[in-house]
């Protein structure tokens, strides 16, 4: 399905602002009103700012854990408050610092480093600040209502359900995380799509800076990763709320099926905060060593491999769980096999350090901090892959050492090292060296002081998360170092505040280029342009700054390149073909808009009233964020017209094409709502395969209704693929015509499943509730589709449609054939519980 | 007269050595193969090496020990369409068809032919034995030959589907509490395993060197997507 073939020019060009000159287009709204931008770099900048102030709470509540330990029978926090000081120390460090912050980076980088002037989904990177935002407030508010979760990090069942934390603590924890991790799962179907459909003319997927491949397969394993958390989160929640017992031994369910959705999700997530953190350190080192990164291709590949890896290994974070011993062996040997794509990549660190005379700046000694902790604690997580070791060292202060190594040493590092590299492009001015090198030292030395010394008090027996401890067993002088150790840490941070605050005013000007790096976000003299670039320059490198002569031998603004006009008075910049890189179309950006701040807050209002119960408030939410979604796509469409770009291009806007920006948005957006439905059907196959009684005991679903709603499902996909057809031809009766009855099989397909379910008791058994949950889910996608279809039937009534503009049927096709296929798959499970396969 | 398994019957530990099958209908099948495959083949040492390795897994005592052991007939099975189809896929000129399609096609074909009712039907007749051998490799073979650089998203949403199904499979072979398959209830014992444990290991083996095998597969592949273009000036 394609209109690239055949470039058809309709007349339907949407004007934005054309008394407008190109600069003023792309101006910051002045005042308050710069909260309405939707620019990657100040979204961005937000994403960083909002995550080290996180940061900066949570390791405050390091401090407080560390001074608790300072001395044996320490009466500084009680056993309840020192409970919700760590619990609260992971949870924000790991949601609510690590990944929004390299998320942060990665939005501002991406479009600088692959020639965009902003991310093409602009809308939704505002509408998934603010979405952390709120999410983040949820949980940091449970202080203020002195109701913080203090279950642990993990939020393990049966201690998190409301038999054994009454209250809202737990509830705080899941509703907050949830909501803050929809802006982790649009960020990354955001960047896939940037990634692969906005890059300068010619640079291909293998010509792309390292540091994009690594944020793409990130953005990947986020898209996947994520949903089981998610859906975890969201039957516990409802295990709390309505009472259905997913997690109930009593009533069939297990509570290792959280453990389960919890490392499927826990485990990709070290590697999703180390990818990003590892992309930084191989754009960093190479700058600095003046050579190309050593083995590119090869670096990929492991990137990819880990990707792969990460999802296969949750297992060995439940060596004590009493999983079958032979696989214990096995997973173990995995676990070490991990060593493996690490290892090229720390080899090919070390080879392009071997290649040149490295200039020893700050984010270069940042750089070498992290390969020096990074491989300690690599080396402590192959000692934790054997499953003796683990055993003995499972649940003490080894394990919180080793983390700390990986996390700290592998993201923390990098990230002071990005900050300090990146902050001329932020601020036009430079960090100060002396200063840096205090910083850099102060956290060297304090980390190692404190978590090393944590590895010798694990091993002398010192569990983790207890509150106190008696004198004189051996722990007295360890601990009082790791205190002291963390003070030293912390005051590293503080001075690097002070250097911050410093810079902005009186630090030296930057001007172009300040580390000699290769990479495009250095082609302007800082501070760029907030468009990033007049012209975008065609790229045959993967350092165009080093090889690339006509790129620095005049000023940036007159750098030649493709979109050197602008015609519409709109935003716009280029988009690509996802392989080579080639310009295949010009894609319009909005400009700022208060709408997706609005559907947020929408949002939050539905997640909050949840928690406080009141479910009116619910549905006023719901109603709000509905109505914001419909503003938000209700704006005239931009395709249908050609435009002339410059180099002899003339391409059309906003293609309707398979391998457009919003195709490939859609993908992402599947895979992740795939990725939420496998969580729920794994949830089901657990069940019934290791509490087989219970699936005996659940009722059967109605056959015929089930075949019935399978059935449903395939006509859904056709009815909508129909209505594409006939919009793409311009038959706009016709496409309304069929999008009505697309909604209206839709509805009666979701009607199937509650038909089919009747006499399935989700009380009863959690396999039941299983049932009810996964069938469920896909009755919201479908009722997504009945929105969706009668949404592009009134836009076609109300003649907001003129021909060439079938983008919104282009895509709610592809999204009905998703959905029909979950909804069959769906029906498949349910008919094959009815048919006796249950038992 | 009682129907004897396509490898023979389970077979004792010190026995194992001695059982290779040289059924002629097998050893025929196997020559046609190598014919056909030589003739067609543009790659003719790799072909060779696949060719090799699906003699060793079905003429081989592997062959008899996978009807005594479930473990050893998922390694058995995890070499055919793991190691063995993507070495043919890559060797001998077939049609692509799309990798999403294909991927559809070989999970539907590995979850019902491991399923307990069609796995005891591979134990009760010939035909269905190699229904289910016959199928498992061709749906593989087309599934790797699906893929490639020139379609690499289709190929990495197939290839990460593909390994998430056999994760979620293999993890449900892990956490049973009871065998699956009634055929290996007594099998097990003179190999000094339980059933239950030997289900175990064969759900370990298909986890963790089955991912390995897939991850390396992958890996390798975009090493060589990936430094196939030098870039200018480096």
């Amino acid at each position: 399905m394609t209109v690239l073939d055949e470039m058809r020019d309709y007349p339907g060009a949407r004007k934005g602002e054309p008394h407008k000159s190109f600069e003023e287009v792309w101006a910051q709204p002045p005042g308050l009103k710069v909260l309405s931008s939707v620019s990657h770099r100040v979204v961005g900048k937000r994403f960083i700012a909002t995550g080290f102030i996180f940061f900066l709470i949570a390791g405050f509540l390091a401090l407080l854990v560390r001074t608790q330990l300072i001395v044996p029978g320490n009466t500084f926090l009680d056993a309840e408050t020192y409970n919700q000081v760590f619990t609260m120390h992971g949870s924000l460090m790991m949601f609510l610092f690590a990944i929004p912050i390299l998320e942060g980076f990665a939005v501002y980088l991406i479009p600088l480093m692959l020639g965009a002037r902003d991310l093409i989904f602009p809308r939704l990177g505002q509408f998934g600040y603010y979405c952390y935002l709120l999410g983040g407030i949820i949980v940091l508010s449970s202080f203020i209502f002195d109701a913080a979760p203090a279950g642990g990090w993990f939020m393990y069942t049966p201690l998190s359900t409301s038999e054994y934390t009454p209250g809202l603590s737990a509830d705080f924890w899941l509703i907050g995380i949830t909501f803050a991790e929809i802006a982790s799962v649009t960020a990354a179907v955001e960047l896939i799509a940037a990634i692969l459909c906005a890059r300068a003319p010619g640079m291909s997927l293998t010509k792309m800076p390292v540091f994009a491949w690594y944020i793409l397969i990130t953005a990947f394993m986020i898209a996947i990763g994520f949903p089981p958390l998610i859906m975890g989160s969201i039957l516990l929640e409802t295990q709390r709320l309505l009472g259905l017992p997913f997690f109930d031994p009593a009533l069939g369910g297990d509570p290792l099926l959280w453990q389960h959705l919890f490392w499927l999700f826990g485990h990709p997530e070290v590697y999703i905060i180390f990818l990003p953190a590892a992309g930084m350190v191989s754009t960093i080192l190479p700058t600095f060593v003046g050579k190309p990164l050593f083995g590119y291709g090869f670096v990929v590949a492991a990137v990819v491999s880990m990707g792969f890896i990460s999802f296969g290994l949750w297992a060995h974070h439940m060596f004590a769980t009493g999983l079958p011993i032979l696989s214990l062996s096995l997973f173990s040997a995995a676990s070490t096999m991990v060593a493996v794509p690490t290892g090229i990549q720390i080899f090919a660190w070390i080879a392009t350090l071997a290649q040149g005379r490295p200039r020893l700046t700050v984010p270069m000694l940042f750089v070498l901090g992290f390969l020096f902790i990074f491989v300690l604690g690599g080396l402590t997580g192959v000692m934790l892959a054997s499953v003796p070791f683990n055993w003995q060292a499972h649940d003490s202060y080894f394990v919180v050492a080793h983390l700390h190594y990986v996390l700290i040493g592998g993201m923390v590092f990098p990230l002071f090292g990005a900050f300090y590299y990146w902050a001329p492009h932020f601020t036009g001015r430079m960090m100060s060296e002396t200063l840096g090198k205090w910083v850099f030292w102060l956290m060297f030395i304090g980390f190692n002081v404190t978590f090393f010394t944590m590895h010798l008090t694990g091993l002398r027996g010192m569990p983790r998360r207890i509150s106190t401890y008696p004198e004189g067993i051996g722990w007295d002088r360890l601990n009082l170092i790791s205190t002291l150790g963390s003070y030293v840490l912390a005051a590293g941070v503080l001075l690097f505040i002070v250097d911050f605050l410093r810079h902005r005013r009186s630090g030296p000007p930057a001007g172009r280029n300040p580390w000699g790096a290769g990479t495009l976000e250095w082609l302007y003299p800082t501070v760029t342009p907030g468009f990033n670039f007049h012209a975008i320059p065609p790229v045959t490198s993967r350092e165009p700054l080093w090889d690339q002569p006509e790129l620095n031998d005049r000023e940036a603004p007159t750098v030649e390149g493709i979109l050197n006009v602008m015609t519409d008075g709109r935003r716009e910049t280029v988009g690509c073909d996802p392989v080579t890189g080639e310009p295949i179309q010009i894609l319009r950006l909005p400009h700022p808009t208060w709408i997706p701040m609005f559907s947020a807050v929408m949002v939050a209002i539905l997640f909050g009233a949840t928690l406080a119960s009141a479910y009116w408030l619910c549905a006023v939410g719901a109603v709000g964020a509905l109505l914001g979604f419909a503003l938000w796509g209700w704006e005239p469409s931009d395709s249908g017209v050609t435009r002339f770009a410059g180099l002899g291009h003339r391409l059309p806007v906003n293609a309707i094409d398979r391998r457009s920006h919003m195709h490939v948005g859609l993908i992402g957006t599947l895979l992740i709502l795939f990725a939420l439905f496998g969580s729920v059907v794994f949830g089901g196959l657990f069940l019934w395969n290791t509490q087989p009684e219970f699936a005996d005991a659940t009722a059967r679903p109605v056959q015929l209704w089930a075949a019935l709603t399978g059935a449903g499902g395939l006509l859904v996909a056709l009815f909508a693929v129909a209505a594409r057809n006939a919009a793409m031809a311009s038959r706009f009766a016709g496409a309304a015509g069929l999008g009505v009855l697309t909604a209206a099989f839709a509805a009666a397909t979701a009607w199937g499943f509650w038909l089919t379910l009747l006499p399935v008791d989700p009380w009863g058994t959690a396999l039941g509730a299983v049932l009810w949950a996964m069938s469920g889910f896909v009755a919201a996608l479908l009722g997504t589709v009945v929105f969706w279809a009668l949404f592009n039937v009134a836009r076609k009534l109300a003649s907001a449609v003129q021909p060439g503009q079938a983008m919104a049927d282009f895509q709610l096709a592809g999204f009905a054939k998703g959905t029909g296929l979950m909804t069959i798959a769906a029906a498949g499970l349910l008919l094959a519980c009815a048919l006796g396969g249950v038992g | 007269m009682e129907y004897v398994p396509f490898c023979g019957t389970p077979p004792a530990p010190v026995e194992l050595l001695t059982r290779w099958t040289f059924d002629p209908a097998l050893l025929l099948g196997l020559a046609a193969f190598l014919v056909v495959g030589l003739w067609t083949a543009h790659r003719r040492g790799r072909f060779l090496v696949g060719w090799g390795l699906t003699v060793l897994l079905f003429v081989s005592p592997l062959c008899a020990l996978s009807m005594a052991l479930f473990s050893a007939r998922v390694g058995q099975h995890l070499l055919l369409t793991l190691v063995v189809a993507p070495l043919i896929a890559s060797s001998v000129p077939l049609p692509r068809l799309t990798p999403l399609v294909t991927a559809a096609f070989f999970a539907a074909l590995f979850w019902v032919w491991h399923a307990p009712a069609p796995y005891a039907g591979t134990l009760a007749s010939d035909l269905t034995y190699w229904s289910m051998h016959l199928s498992l490799f061709i749906s593989s073979v087309l599934f790797w030959r699906s893929l490639g650089a020139d379609r690499p998203f289709e190929s990495f949403l197939a290839a990460a589907f593909t390994a998430a199904q056999m994760t979620a499979y293999s993890v449900l072979l892990v956490l049973s509490p009871e065998p699956w398959h009634a055929w290996h209830e007594l099998t097990t014992a003179p190999y000094g395993m339980s059933a239950l444990g030997d289900q175990a290991l064969a759900g370990g083996l298909m986890w963790v060197v089955g991912g390995l095998l897939f991850v390396g597969t992958i890996g390798l592949a975009v090493a060589r997507y990936a430094n196939r273009q030098t870039p200018v000036g480096s």
